[in-house]
């Protein structure tokens, strides 16, 4: 057992450079204490390692530390999703005011990031109803303190307060339903185990609904699908802009891996036979697909619907982010093979897109030092490239061609379709137009208003600038060539144990 | 009888064999196993719904220290001696003290009056837990929910702190040193939230 | 035809984009520079146009066979394999014109190189104006010659952000308004066309070219062809639910472009907020757009549903038809009037297409020409009064005929050009489109002429209104029409004149290809 453990440690190198880089970033806190920028580079660093450590993983399929973590290309495309997001988000930090204000934590600020990275890493692998509250509450420990970080603000100790308290009460939730669970399939925490006890002895379908519906509470705050999503306006409002963007990508993506391999795995009927390839079918008299279904018209409308009422960016950012957890909640309810792929497309495409937004609201608010839209009035003529970078953002997130996020929207589309799943479909279509409104709302703001009297135009660094490319390209280029992201989703959709 | 099972079963002190008349307790005899189930379990939903119902934070400490107690004794009619004992030595001595402490400090003896109107929110919070109760009452007892057969043989087996320690540095050991960065993180934040208020 | 290795096709298309690139990089103060930037561009793809006019093949049938096209350009653009579960997906750049695209093209070339000229006063960020008005012309461009649907709805979309800011930058009082509106209603039209797309992209395959694979594809002309749809596929078959369904949704989302009658309603805000090229691009191009996609993509492919409703078109026809026209009458904005002759003008092509006959089919496609080069004509007329009294009030003018008489020398023919003058080209088309329906829908082909006579009221009140009568005092001293003006006016009257006297030089273009889409779509006629 020892022996096979550390045998897995080394198909599991990513993680733990990422738990050395978390005490590496303190200790080398503690000892430059007049230095607080090292250690975010320490941090920078670990993370850029942890990346090239995961892309050298691409590929392999494997079990480690006796059934915890599965080590498979499913795992390893959302570490690197979580992964480049966390770089991003470290570069955001080097020119967030907002962060640099508060200089004496940055030591926290960047130790506490990567074991929140860490915890993704886990949770996006995690195969054992234990490591998965394990890894959920390790990414929502850190994340709760991050989204508090900036005391100043009193909306930043509300933000993290809420984040806590609906945080422990959906964990709390899971819990229990993982309990219900546990007892019903006698004992079993593999959820590789638990698909076989299910399987082999069909159970109560109430009481299997109830566990998965509380499950579903504790997943569905993590990926903020209505109605779990309360916190998620205030949280994102309150928190550092950088941490939001990362709540809204990283953690997201996590959440939504963690959903997808648990239904996949532990809630489908792995016995059925004759099926076409890629299609699974659930376990009978056990629908849960519909739920999930439900879950994604909810979300997506409640989200659109809101967001056409915000003024405040951040705010807006966050129902935009509900409306797009939505969306790729579809993905999932088709059973598919395609619709996972499509969902992984999708978050390869909202990484760079919802990140680029939430990078362009926090340079506009280093400058001005406000995230209203009436801020945002004329920016297009105070700065016309970071208008421009905006408005390709938001013409993405809102699914419109030659963006990447049409690619996004394309493939849900299409994989709906595929499968005969029509109404979803005409719902998804008609709430991208209602999002369309909402962002175009800012658009207008940025070029249709005129700026007030007295501001000049806005200037912003090289590095800033370069950074802002290395969103804004993805967001053209993979709408205009998309085979390089379907064809690493295609390979990434592959599960350990499935196929 | 795989490996892994024992170990799930001793760290959460799974039901034995004897003890599998909570599967269908309205018919099984009364034994001092069942008489021992429902006194506790009175018990700690009494001393819960008591918690809940002080006004004054002490007794409701107090009464908190009571359902720990309690649930420790469930613990040990379920032979998960180990965890019983940490419940008691863990939550009912350091948490408790903890929590007695921040009382003192913060002088919450003169309880504030509590707006005590009724909501709707109270009315469909209210109604909405009542619904989960009763579905959760219908799944268990009236539904006779197919449990699968326990996996141990021997009940005194699970959860003695051999076992768990043996399960702990084996099949349980990644999520064992898991929590120790959890626990780390968990301190950084503790420290940003205090330096919070000093700064 | 190629130039440097790049087919014309390609090449018009993408040259206003290489011009924005170069606006673009003009320093912010050289005004001049970027104007003469835009019009090198759109005097090329012009040209381009005008090659293009000369080399077609006018035998050739196109529609639905790849060798029927001309200038076709293929090249692979998007091919994912390997993964059994996914399929194969694949998506050409497929380029080609035929008699029904080859009109579109030239009006296109046309109409862009005059809104360059109409835009010369443009008071704000003109930079900015110059770049979006070249970005939405290869998107008008581009619809106009893909044969992959991929490709067209990545063009088709392409041109909303532009239009939008168009609109919503330069354009008058209520512009937000206008523009957003604009915006929601094409976009609510674009999804269900995208749906529709992608339902069809599940249907149709093709076996690949090496391989003998099968493998979905966008390609137009291979979903033309019912033997090419899968069977226990969506949209298999013929004529059942979710055909009609699709049809629904491709009609409503071109519907939306034309505008057909109850979704119309942005198309007179938006008319009369653009600035005046814009209004001139809107009806000259855009508005074709929606009856192109209708004969390029739901006809062909859903040949059973084209005949089945082809009742439901004349009778939505007629309403267009004669709801605008008596609009038009009611209105006192001066653009305002011509939105809605356009809404009117439209309808006739509507009645044409619903003939389902050659004669209605030409007369159609005449129609969409020559409504583009005189509705661009009326509007640039309009534009040239507001440039000057800065109100479009038809009340508040009289007797400009006195003031300006070669603005009302040229205002006439465009005119009596839109009442369908005999001689004119509007006429010509006017009365193919009523002939061809006539066979078809007589009932509604006659309620239809109707329109005809409230046109011509309307036209000839306005015209005394503004022209005839008491010279209005306070604008006696406005200038006569001026070179630059006359410049973008005088080839749109003589294209109006010349093919009302020849209407060959056009309608030799599209005969033989119109005539196989009237054939394609008979064929499919089982319901």
């Amino acid at each position: 057992m020892v022996d096979q453990a550390l045998l897995s440690l080394a198909k599991f190198l990513p993680e733990i450079t990422l738990a050395i880089t978390f005490c590496l970033a303190l200790l080398v806190g503690v000892i430059f204490r007049s230095r607080p920028r090292l250690s975010m580079w320490v941090a920078l660093l670990g993370v850029v390692v942890s990346i090239a450590l995961t892309i050298r993983e691409m590929g392999i399929t494997e079990s480690v530390f006796s059934g915890m973590i599965a080590v498979d290309p499913f795992a390893t495309f959302f570490k690197l999703i979580v992964g480049s997001s966390a770089i991003f988000i470290f570069l955001f930090s080097l020119y967030s005011a907002e962060v640099l204000s508060t200089m004496k934590r940055l030591v926290e600020y960047s130790s506490l990031l990567v074991a929140m990275t860490l915890g993704m890493y886990l949770m996006v692998g995690a195969t054992n109803l234990l490591m998965m509250v394990l890894s959920i509450e390790l990414t929502g420990l850190s994340s709760y303190v991050l989204a508090g970080y900036t005391k100043e603000a009193s909306d930043s100790s509300e933000a993290s307060l809420k984040y806590i308290i609906y945080g422990a009460l959906s964990t709390g939730l899971m819990l229990y339903g993982i309990s219900i669970l546990f007892g019903l399939t006698g004992g079993a925490m593999d959820i590789y185990a638990i698909n076989r006890a299910l399987v082999t002895s069909p159970v109560n379908p109430i009481a299997l609904l109830v566990a998965s519906l509380l499950i579903i509470a504790g997943l569905g705050y993590k990926i903020s699908a209505v109605p779990f999503h309360f916190w998620t306006p205030d949280v994102y409002e309150g928190a550092p802009i950088t941490i939001t963007a990362f709540l809204s990508v990283a953690s997201k993506a996590a959440g939504f891996a963690m959903l997808i391999r648990f239904f996949k795995i532990a809630f489908i009927d792995s016995s059925a036979v004759g099926l076409p390839a890629g299609i699974w079918i659930t376990l009978q008299g056990f629908e849960w697909n519909k739920i999930i279904a439900i879950l994604s018209v909810l979300t997506m409308t409640l989200g659109n619907l809101v967001a056409v009422w915000q003024n405040n960016l951040k705010r807006l950012l966050a129902y935009s982010s509900i409306a797009h957890a939505g969306y790729m909640l579809m993905g999932l309810a088709i059973l598919s093979d395609k619709g996972i792929a499509a969902v992984l497309i999708y978050f390869v495409v909202y990484m760079f897109m919802n990140l680029g937004a939430f990078y362009v609201v926090m340079l506009v608010s280093n400058k001005t030092g406000s995230e209203d839209i009436d801020s945002y009035k004329g920016l297009g003529f105070r700065s016309p490239f970071i208008g421009v970078s905006m408005v390709i953002f938001f013409i993405s997130l809102a699914g419109l061609p030659p963006t990447a996020g049409f690619i996004g929207k394309l493939f849900i589309f299409a994989s709906l379709l595929d499968a005969k799943w029509i109404w979803l479909a005409v719902v998804g279509a008609i709430n991208s137009v209602i999002s369309l409104y909402y962002y175009v709302r800012v658009v207008r703001n940025m070029f249709l208003r005129d700026p007030d009297e007295n501001s000049g135009p806005l200037k912003f660094s090289v590095p800033e600038i370069v950074l802002l490319l290395l969103l804004v390209v993805p967001t053209l280029l993979f709408g205009l060539y998309y085979s390089p992201i379907v064809d690493f989703a295609n390979a990434s959709a592959r599960m350990l144990g499935v196929h | 009888m795989d490996s892994h099972a024992v170990a799930t079963g001793a760290l959460y002190g799974y039901r034995n064999q004897k003890s599998s008349s909570t599967n269908n307790f309205f018919e099984s005899s009364v034994t001092l196993e069942t008489f021992l189930f429902y006194t506790l379990g009175a018990v700690s939903v009494g001393s819960a719904l008591m918690m809940v119902t002080r006004r004054s934070p002490v007794m409701s400490a107090l009464y908190l220290i009571l359902n720990f107690f309690a649930l420790g004794g469930l613990y040990l009619s379920l032979h998960a001696q180990f965890i019983a004992f940490i419940q008691i030595l863990v939550y009912a001595g350091a948490i408790m003290v903890l929590f007695v402490f921040v009382i003192m400090l913060l002088n919450l003896g003169d309880e504030k009056k509590l707006n005590e109107r009724f909501s709707w929110k109270k009315i469909v919070g209210a109604g909405l837990s009542f619904g989960v109760l009763m579905e959760l009452i219908f799944v268990f007892a009236f539904s006779k929910a197919n449990l699968p057969p326990s996996h141990f043989e021997k009940a005194t087996d699970i959860g003695t702190v051999e076992n768990i320690g043996m399960q702990l540095f084996t099949t349980f050991l990644f999520p064992f040193e898991v929590t120790s960065v959890l626990l780390l993180a968990a301190i950084v934040g503790a420290v940003v939230l205090a330096k919070k208020k000093l700064n | 035809m190629e130039f440097v290795g790049i087919g014309v096709l390609s090449w018009i298309t993408f040259l206003p984009i290489i011009g924005m690139i170069l606006i673009l990089f003009i320093p912010k103060e050289n005004q001049k520079a970027m104007k003469w930037t835009a019009v090198a561009a759109t005097f090329l793809q012009l040209v381009l146009a005008v090659m293009i006019y000369f080399h077609f093949n006018k035998g050739s049938l196109g529609i639905n066979t790849q060798e029927g096209m001309q200038f076709v350009e293929k090249m692979s653009w998007i091919d994912i394999r390997g993964v059994p579960w996914f399929g194969r997906i694949h998506v050409d750049y497929f380029l080609g014109i035929d008699g029904l695209s080859v009109p579109m093209v030239i009006l296109t070339a046309l109409i862009s190189f005059i809104a360059v000229f109409a835009s010369w006063k443009i008071p704000k960020a003109l930079k900015g104006y110059m770049a979006m008005l070249l970005l939405l012309d290869t998107g008008m461009m581009g619809v106009f010659v893909s044969l992959d649907f991929f490709l067209f709805y990545v063009f088709w979309e392409v041109m909303l952000l532009p239009m939008y800011f168009l609109i919503g930058i330069w354009g008058g009082p209520r512009r937000e308004y206008a523009a957003i509106k604009f915006f929601l209603y094409t976009l609510l039209g674009s999804v269900l066309i995208l749906l529709a797309m992608i339902a069809l992209y599940f249907s149709v395959t093709v076996p690949d070219g090496a391989t003998g694979e099968r493998m979905y594809t966008f390609n137009m002309l291979a979903m033309m062809n019912p033997a090419n749809f899968q069977p226990g596929t969506l949209l298999a078959g013929v004529g059942t639910y979710w055909r009609h369904l699709a049809y629904i949704a491709l009609f409503i989302g071109f519907a939306i472009k034309v505008p057909i009658f109850p979704f119309h309603t942005w198309l007179p805000d938006a008319h009369v907020e653009a600035p005046t090229a814009i209004s001139v691009i809107l009806a000259g191009v855009l508005l074709k757009m929606g009856t192109y996609g209708l004969l390029r993509i739901s006809y062909p492919m859903f040949p059973e549903l084209a005949n089945y409703y082809s009742w439901a078109l004349a009778l939505v026809a007629v309403i267009n038809i004669i709801y605008g026209a008596l609009c038009a009458m009611a209105q006192q904005d001066f653009k305002k009037l011509i939105a809605y002759s356009s809404i009117s003008h439209m309808g006739i092509v509507l009645l044409g297409m619903a003939a389902l006959n050659t004669q209605g089919m030409i007369g159609a496609v005449f129609q969409m020409f020559n409504h583009g080069t005189i509705t661009a004509m009326l509007f640039l007329i309009v534009g040239v009064i507001y440039d000057r009294a800065h109100t479009r009030d038809i009340d508040a003018f009289g007797g400009l005929a006195i003031t300006m008489p070669k603005y009302t020398g040229i205002m006439t023919v465009a005119f009596f050009a839109a009442l369908g003058l005999p001689g004119l080209s509007g006429f010509l088309s006017e009365a193919f489109s009523f002939l061809g329906a006539f066979q078809t829908h007589r009932v509604l082909t006659i309620v239809a002429t109707l329109g005809i006579v409230l046109t011509a009221a309307y036209m000839l009140w306005t015209l005394q209104r503004v022209f005839l009568g008491q010279p209005n005092e306070k604008w006696a001293s406005l200038p006569d029409i001026n070179g630059r003006e006359l410049f973008t006016l005088v080839p749109l009257a003589v294209i109006v004149l010349v093919l009302g006297i020849c209407p060959s030089l056009l309608l030799d273009l599209m005969t033989s290809s119109l005539n196989h889409l009237v054939e394609v779509v008979r064929a499919g006629a089982v319901l």
